[in-house]
């Protein structure tokens, strides 16, 4: 393992780590619309640790990946759920988390394992997550809904463009890995190109949390 | 051999996301714009009840203050201006002085023009016959001292089958009535006049015409019309009003039993 490699996988975690530990001291802060942020924060730093040590370790951390997927768009849909709530029916929301958890389990079970790469669920997650940011943008130009939000709306955008950020990207990237490059797999692309998607997921990873933070910042704080 | 990339693996799974993507976007946009239109009208019906029910206080507070300034007049104006005129009365009685005798009697006739004028004021403000017999006997009241003056000619109809209702509407009903008279007799420069009371599908109907110069061409509504439209709205009815120029005027009222 060269040294530019460690230091670049470790640095791609940095950003994710960093919004955990301001994410902790934001917490108690929060108002109860981004409690699930939050909790989506936790999620993401807890699994890129352990995902991290694994990788140390040289063992499979893909089992992570399945987990955070599942988790984490639980997470996310309970943000979303607060952000529109009032102005989109929850069931809308509800059916999409149980379309996706089902569609992951199925996926995680019978296609892609949980010690492969989980492309189909993370191109999934992408679809549903983009959809939800896309529609908020939208929402959040209603007169209506800036009054109802005006305190939440700054914050609110920061969160919601990360998002979008990321998981428009990770579509684009996952897509290729899976679709233009239909016989091959993660585990026999050359370690080059591994390293090549994963500094280019790591720099949209590093937009995304740059947005959380600015997000954290500018929120609302409840005593 | 390598399968080369072609456009049903490459393009179409992507095109399929893209639509997934735009479909799923204008769906939920879609239900966001049917939700937002929901509360708006929720909250403009909100907003019309909450203001129907200021109306109502408002008016409510506005005819308690009627009475309660009627009653005052009767019990304390009336009876000092009474024991005033009896204590002239007995003055009168006792003194045997002509010019003092010439002018008790002046006096008293003074106290008893003041008795009768705040009676009028008092009958004015609260009708004694409103709340004992109902809206159509006090108007029937107010239509014979109109006609007994020949300034203008009413025609009162009342259907036989008409009933009593609460004292909120008789009243709404009433005042709207007397405003509407009182309207002709200082715009309409009108003859007669037509008041019909109805009852239909369980609202009493007021149909009120008179063959005056009718409305003008550009035609505001004055406070008068806004205080007619105002106590039909506390009380959930519905007005017309109309009238070309030179062709009279009429009002068609609507209210619930």
């Amino acid at each position: 393992m060269s040294e530019g490699y460690l230091i670049a996988m470790i640095a791609i975690s940095l950003p994710v780590l960093a919004v955990f530990g301001y994410g902790i001291k934001m917490f108690k802060y929060s108002p109860d619309e981004l409690k699930p942020f939050f909790y989506f924060i936790f999620l993401s730093g807890i699994i890129e640790f352990g995902s991290k040590i694994l990788w140390f370790l040289k063992l499979n951390n893909l089992p992570f990946l399945h987990l955070y997927v599942l988790l984490g768009f639980y997470f996310l849909s309970r943000f979303y759920q607060q952000m529109l709530d009032g102005f989109i029916d929850k069931w809308l929301i509800n059916l999409m988390l149980y379309l996706f958890t089902a569609f992951t389990v199925i996926n995680s079970t019978f296609i892609q394992p949980i010690t492969t790469f989980n492309s189909f669920a993370v191109i999934s997650e992408s679809v549903f997550v983009v959809i939800l940011s896309l529609l908020t943008f939208m929402v959040m130009l209603e007169d209506v809904v800036k009054k109802k939000k005006i305190k939440l709306a700054r914050s609110m955008n920061w969160i919601n463009s990360g998002l979008f950020i990321y998981y428009s990207s990770s579509l684009l990237i996952y897509y290729l890995n899976s679709f233009l490059f239909p016989d091959q797999s993660f585990r026999v692309f050359s370690r080059e190109f591994h390293f090549q998607t994963w500094v280019l997921h790591g720099f949209f990873l590093l937009v995304m949390n740059f947005c959380f933070y600015l997000g954290l910042r500018f929120m609302p704080r409840q005593q | 051999m390598k399968q080369e990339p072609n456009f049903i693996t490459l393009l179409l799974p992507f095109a399929l996301i893209v639509f997934l993507i735009s479909v799923g976007v204008i769906l939920l946009y879609q239900q966001f714009r049917k939700n937002l239109y929901k509360r708006e009208l929720e909250q403009r019906t909100l907003e019309g009840k909450h203001q129907n029910e200021l109306l109502k206080a408002s008016l409510e507070a506005h005819e308690e203050e009627r009475n309660r300034i009627a009653r005052d007049m009767h019990d304390e104006l009336g009876a000092v201006l009474s024991i005033a005129r009896m204590q002239v009365i007995q003055i009168e009685r006792q003194t045997n002085d002509p010019n003092l005798k010439t002018n008790l009697k002046e006096i008293k006739e003074t106290a008893e023009s003041a008795l009768s004028s705040m009676r009028r004021l008092t009958h004015q403000l609260m009708p004694p016959l409103l709340d004992e017999f109902g809206m159509i006997k006090a108007l029937e009241s107010v239509v014979e001292k109109i006609n007994c003056s020949c300034e203008l000619s009413i025609d009162l109809i009342v259907s036989e089958d008409f009933p009593r209702t609460s004292r909120v509407t008789e009243l709404a009903i009433y005042r709207v009535a007397m405003e509407l008279i009182n309207n002709t007799l200082k715009h309409a420069k009108a003859k007669r006049t037509q008041i019909i009371f109805s009852v239909a599908d369980s609202h009493i109907q007021l149909f009120y015409k008179d063959d005056g110069i009718g409305l003008p061409k550009e035609f505001a509504p004055g406070l008068g019309l806004r205080n007619i439209e105002a106590r039909i709205n506390s009380v959930n009815g519905k007005i017309h009003i109309d009238g070309e120029q030179g062709k009279g005027f009429y009002a068609d009222i609507k209210v619930p039993m």
